[in-house]
């Protein structure tokens, strides 16, 4: 019985294991396919940031460098924005929000960051303190965002508000830089002013 | 002698009556227990606004859903509204349900929310949302990968309307308005999770 069957089973097993083996064989190149578009985007996100580009402000006269694949779009001081009016500046951005500017605050009421970061977190908003830096010379406050929901809190600590005080103007450099902290730093140290 | 089985009668009355209406409403606040606390929530509602409204979370997911959208619609554009996912979290869902922490933290992939008791996400297409919806976003490179959060307002068979805070170049941190056609919304995700709040 079984000898005459013998044939029949050895094929039907042979099939079954034919499937099992395409099978794994499809879902190993899937995964490895996963992966390559993962690699490759997280690449294109470093190359981008790679390469730089300085932005000359002649009105105001500092020099920033920024990532190449952002936009300038110097702001205009006549456009209100919301209840901040900065008196000069610039953005820079994709398609969609930006992803870091230089805001300017000219003859700002505040006379040291401490009082700036007071005012800040009786808004709305609430700001963290980081770290004290120096750029351009310049003592500046390294700031963050958080949210405070009564039994816990939300903090962005790649959404930075950096300000510094000279002569009485504030100025307000903003970065959200997700996926390449680093980035900050290049940002920080490439902020000169024009003698 | 007289006078004072009178009184003890009296006082015997009395005590009876008490226990009766003791009784009474002890048995009328077991019966209506819910509805009490119900109309009691709903007088603190009206007359203080900003407190807990009264059965969010008894409310139908509909009705939870329009009270987002009520509040969304309920900032013209150009209000101050903070960061984006700030926005949602601190000021349209606390507005709308009158309770506070209900949205969770973003997981680091910025696709996502962490666990949260009163939140549900579901991945799919954009055009099965619902308004009264929030989509939590990663934005594709072309729009520099980072975060956004909005809530949905409309829908309809070409594309989805949506109010969010934030979405300028400048961060402006200013509510805003938005119709976003299918084609475009899926070339500025790389990944989206879309959810409504319990």
């Amino acid at each position: 019985m079984l000898k005459k069957y013998f044939k029949i089973i050895l094929l039907a097993l042979l099939l079954v294991a034919a499937y099992f083996l395409m099978n794994s064989l499809y879902h190993f190149n899937k995964k490895n396919t996963t992966a390559t578009t993962e690699n490759k985007n997280t690449n294109n996100t470093t190359s981008n940031i790679d390469q730089w580009k300085e932005y000359k402000d002649k009105a105001d006269g500092f020099t920033i460098a920024y990532p190449s694949n952002l936009q300038a779009i110097p702001l205009d001081p006549d456009n209100i924005i919301g209840n901040q009016t900065p008196d000069g500046g610039v953005s820079f951005a994709t398609r969609g929000p930006g992803t870091m500017g230089v805001k300017i605050y000219k003859k700002t009421p505040f006379l040291s960051l401490d009082e700036w970061f007071i005012q800040k977190n009786a808004e709305r908003e609430i700001l963290r303190k980081e770290k004290n830096i120096h750029i351009a010379g310049y003592e500046a406050m390294v700031t963050y965002y958080v949210s405070v929901m009564p039994d816990f809190e939300e903090t962005f600590p790649n959404e930075k508000r950096t300000v510094f005080l000279k002569n009485g103007d504030l100025y307000e450099i903003w970065t959200k830089f997700y996926h390449n902290p680093d980035a900050n730093e290049i940002v920080w140290n490439s902020f000169t002013f024009d003698k | 002698m007289i006078l004072l089985k009178r009184f003890s009668n009296k006082y015997n009355n009395f005590r009876e009556s008490e226990r009766h209406v003791t009784v009474f409403l002890q048995s009328f606040f077991q019966k209506n227990r819910n509805s009490i606390v119900t109309t009691i929530f709903t007088i603190v509602a009206i007359f203080f606004p900003g407190t807990a409204r009264a059965g969010w979370h008894d409310w139908s997911q509909n009705v939870r859903n329009q009270a987002i959208v009520d509040e969304a619609g309920y900032w013209d554009t150009g209000d101050y509204g903070g960061q984006c996912k700030t926005w949602v979290q601190q000021q349209v869902v606390p507005n709308a349900s009158g309770l506070t922490g209900l949205i969770p933290t973003t997981s680091s992939n910025y696709c996502y929310w962490d666990y949260g008791a009163y939140v549900v996400g579901r991945a799919g297409y954009i055009e099965y949302a619902h308004p009264g919806e929030i989509v939590q976003m990663q934005l594709s490179s072309d729009y520099d990968s980072g975060p956004h959060t909005f809530v949905i307002t409309a829908i309809s068979a070409y594309g989805l309307a949506v109010a969010e805070s934030n979405w300028c170049e400048n961060n402006c941190e200013l509510v805003g308005f938005r119709y976003i056609d299918f084609d475009d919304f899926y070339d500025q995700v790389d990944c989206f999770t879309i959810y409504y709040v319990l």
